[in-house]
């Protein structure tokens, strides 16, 4: 495991090749598996928490929020687990037997702190939407894909998306938000 | 300060303190620049709900790919797996039986053609794991690779702090694949008494035991139960229970 993390950086993962996320997903998925089973959720739970603990952490990678890797991979995909694993006790109303501290539920590690964690489902609002940024093109869901899951700056943008100067990517990004503020006007009469 | 650059410093994460605080109160006191800013975390959310999604169907796919390259990682509480386990080893088990044309030349013998070591279904053991020095780990490793007496000892440790049915069970597989099909009996015993998943398990390979060392009685006994407990190769114990009778 060790050399698996010290084979894979941080700029690899951010470059987010299909090898290398699957590669992660594999190394990493038996220890925590197992590091779950002491929880007692059925297997299926453990592979879905599994499953978004990786998504966490991921997405904490993109956006910036975990600039270096500290520790091993698995280390924060058990801290993010832990985290999830509670969530989901408390939701499936389980009690906790033994020594697992449920005060500590609401805190996650100390290391998780700056990271996003909560998803929640979407809002009326967010669900229209959704369904708006679906229609429109291509390049604009890109451009704001990378503004608002990747936190780039203009100046990222520019480079990431070939444009050819800041302000050009300033009034494209100010077009796509008035097409969906529109469209999604447009629906709500 | 421009109030769309500071809405873009807080979406790429950059805002200093100074200028945190001033976002804040904007957000408290401007009602334009609150809805823009709701607008903006809206759109957001619903990025990250989308590449989350993307995300998790790759990750199913892998995790699609990995159940199918190792068995070994469906766990013990999938019944449907477990029943597709058991019709596969019950048609070759049939198959096998009017093959043969059941001899009648003694217990063991129908021992020999009924035993077939039971997988391992608890412990995924994959490759790049070798980190994992776990006790564990290293006695489904035995198991696996029919280092019996290894797998025994192992196991043995292993019960002592960790005493589940699953642990149980498999000492007392390596126990019979060692050749002490009374050692095994007694722990099948506690695996039956638990009423656990292992249950109809330990009851077809208690039954099997009790062939070896030549009890049809207690054979027949345990046939009966996993008849009666019906998840697991229910019509092989059938089968066999009216041959031994």
């Amino acid at each position: 495991m060790q050399e698996t993390d010290k084979n894979i950086t941080l700029e690899e993962l951010q470059a987010g090749s299909e090898e290398t996320l699957r590669k992660v997903y594999e190394d990493n998925r038996s220890k925590f598996l197992n590091f779950a089973r002491r929880y007692k959720l059925t297997e299926e739970e453990n592979i879905d928490i599994y499953q978004d603990a990786y998504i966490v952490f991921y997405e904490n990678i993109m956006n910036g929020k975990l600039e270096n890797l500290t520790s091993s991979i698995s280390t924060y995909l058990f801290s993010i687990g832990k985290y999830l694993i509670f969530d989901r006790m408390r939701k499936n109303k389980k009690t906790v037997s033994g020594s697992y501290d449920l005060t500590r539920v609401g805190e996650p590690d100390e290391q998780l702190s700056t990271l996003d964690l909560e998803r929640s489902d979407l809002t009326r609002e967010q669900k229209l939407l959704q369904k708006h940024f679906k229609d429109l093109g291509a390049k604009c869901q890109e451009l704001l894909t990378f503004f608002y899951y990747r936190g780039y700056t203009i100046q990222e943008i520019m480079k990431a998306g070939n444009y050819n100067s800041e302000n050009v990517v300033k009034s494209a990004k100010s077009r796509c938000m008035k097409t969906l503020k529109e469209r999604i006007q447009e629906n709500t009469y | 300060m421009d109030k769309e650059q500071l809405l873009n410093d807080y979406f790429s994460n950059r805002l200093t303190p100074e200028q945190e605080r001033l976002f804040t109160e904007l957000l408290e006191t401007d009602g334009e620049f609150k809805r823009q800013f709701d607008f903006e975390n809206d759109l957001k959310q619903v990025i990250r709900e989308k590449e989350a999604k993307q995300l998790k169907s790759k990750l199913i796919g892998f995790e699609e790919g990995i159940q199918k390259e190792v068995p070994a990682t469906a766990p013990f509480t999938v019944y449907r797996k477990w029943a597709m386990a058991a019709s596969i080893a019950l048609l070759v088990g049939l198959g096998w039986l009017g093959y043969n044309n059941f001899s009648g030349s003694g217990y063991i013998d129908m021992y020999e053609r009924h035993f077939q070591e039971y997988p391992n279904t608890v412990y995924a053991i994959t490759r790049g794991e070798e980190a994992d020095t776990s006790l564990e780990r290293k006695a489904f490793v035995a198991y696996e690779t029919n280092d019996n007496v290894q797998a025994i000892a192992l196991f043995t440790q292993l019960k002592e702090t960790k005493n589940t049915e699953a642990v149980n069970f498999y000492l007392a597989q390596s126990y019979l694949k060692n050749g002490q099909a009374e050692k095994a009996i007694v722990l099948f015993d506690e695996t039956i008494n638990e009423k656990g998943e292992f249950r109809p398990q330990a009851l077809w390979y208690a039954a099997l035991a009790y062939l070896k060392i030549n009890e049809k009685e207690n054979a027949i006994r345990m046939f009966t139960d996993l008849v009666a407990d019906g998840r697991y190769k229910k019509e092989e114990a059938f089968k066999l229970l009216k041959d031994l009778e």
